[in-house]
């Protein structure tokens, strides 16, 4: 598998960028796809914002720093992409989160694409309930194990912030969880 | 968390969800495909910016030249006829001069004096000229008669 100073080094150079990138997101693709999923829930917009993530890779990799690394980069564009594409959907519902939210987790029971079991579908209705950044830090922290270290490049906040917000989102997990029994 | 057995709680931290067989084989060309599409799109879009700036640019100018052209016509006419007209009060004015120049104002009676002035007729310019006592004399004359003449 290439490393990704040598597909960053192959990206900028014109004659190897297209052989470069099809590598890249063959390297990306499943992990983007389940950070992205984790946040819009749908499989077909799952699908939409994985792929709006990797033209937008595409089209500002000539002005890529690499203050952090590449796949930190691209983790935070397909973030954002993520965030943009649920605040599109709120504005849809006059900016009314709990609309929103009923919205995904009803669109949730009825996804062919949703595997889990009852106890899952209340994890994941719990979650939902989360403001936008901590529902981020808690899906990254819980199912990804990502570290605060690293989170920190990613959310572009402090491992203190990022660890508070954890903590916050476990607490209001757990009282959804409580009345919901 | 307290509601959820060791059980659950591995249950919990596997990710709910699949997707359609086949969905990231197939994720590159798809990708492409769409990064193709939009690329043309663009285009089409920049063209026509392109072409919705130009028109009324070439408008104003196609205008421009035409005004140029109407100008630069409506000149030289009016320049050419002023000139004509002009060269006509100058030649006038000449043929004027030189009929004054020719005759003898002291021969002529006022009568004929006026005659002689609105007159076209080149016989009564110069009456004096030497050059055109010869040419009236030798009117009647060819070439031929006109170097006998001359060499006799």
């Amino acid at each position: 598998m290439i490393d990704d100073q040598q597909l960053l080094a192959d990206l900028k150079n014109e004659k190897k960028r297209q052989q470069a990138f099809r590598l890249l997101v063959g390297k990306y693709k499943e992990r983007l796809y389940w950070h992205i999923r984790k946040i819009v829930l749908n499989h077909e917009d799952a699908d939409d914002v994985l792929q709006e993530t990797f033209i937008k890779v595409w089209k500002n990799i000539s002005s890529f720093r690499a203050d952090s690394g590449l796949y930190t980069w691209i983790y935070r564009i397909a973030t954002n992409e993520s965030l943009s594409f649920l605040s599109q959907k709120k504005r849809k519902f006059s900016d009314n989160s709990e609309e929103i939210n009923n919205y995904l987790i009803e669109n949730l029971k009825a996804d062919p694409y949703f595997s889990g079991d009852e106890i899952q579908l209340k994890l994941q209705k719990a979650i939902a309930q989360l403001p936008e950044k901590q529902k981020l830090v808690f899906n990254m922290r819980y199912f990804d194990e990502v570290k605060y270290q690293d989170m920190e490049k990613i959310l572009e906040t402090s491992e203190g912030a990022l660890k508070a917000s954890f903590h916050h989102a476990m607490k209001k997990i757990e009282a959804f969880l409580k009345t919901e029994d | 968390m307290k509601t959820i057995n060791k059980t659950n709680q591995n249950n919990l931290k596997e990710i709910p969800f699949v997707v359609p067989k086949g969905y990231f084989d197939s994720f590159e060309s798809r990708l492409e495909k769409r990064m193709r599409t939009e690329s043309e799109e663009n285009r089409k879009l920049l063209r026509g910016k392109i072409i919705k700036f130009i028109k009324p640019v070439i408008g104003i100018a196609a205008g421009l030249i035409f005004v140029l052209l109407i100008t630069n016509v409506l000149f030289k006419d009016a320049s050419t006829w002023v000139a004509t007209e002009q060269s006509a009060s100058f030649v006038e004015v000449q043929y004027e001069e030189e009929l004054l120049a020719n005759i003898n104002i002291a021969d002529l009676d006022e009568e004929t004096f006026y005659e002689v002035l609105t007159s076209k007729d080149d016989s009564l310019v110069s009456v004096n000229s030497s050059e055109t006592i010869i040419t009236i004399l030798t009117e009647e004359l060819s070439d031929y008669d006109l170097c006998a003449e001359i060499i006799n």
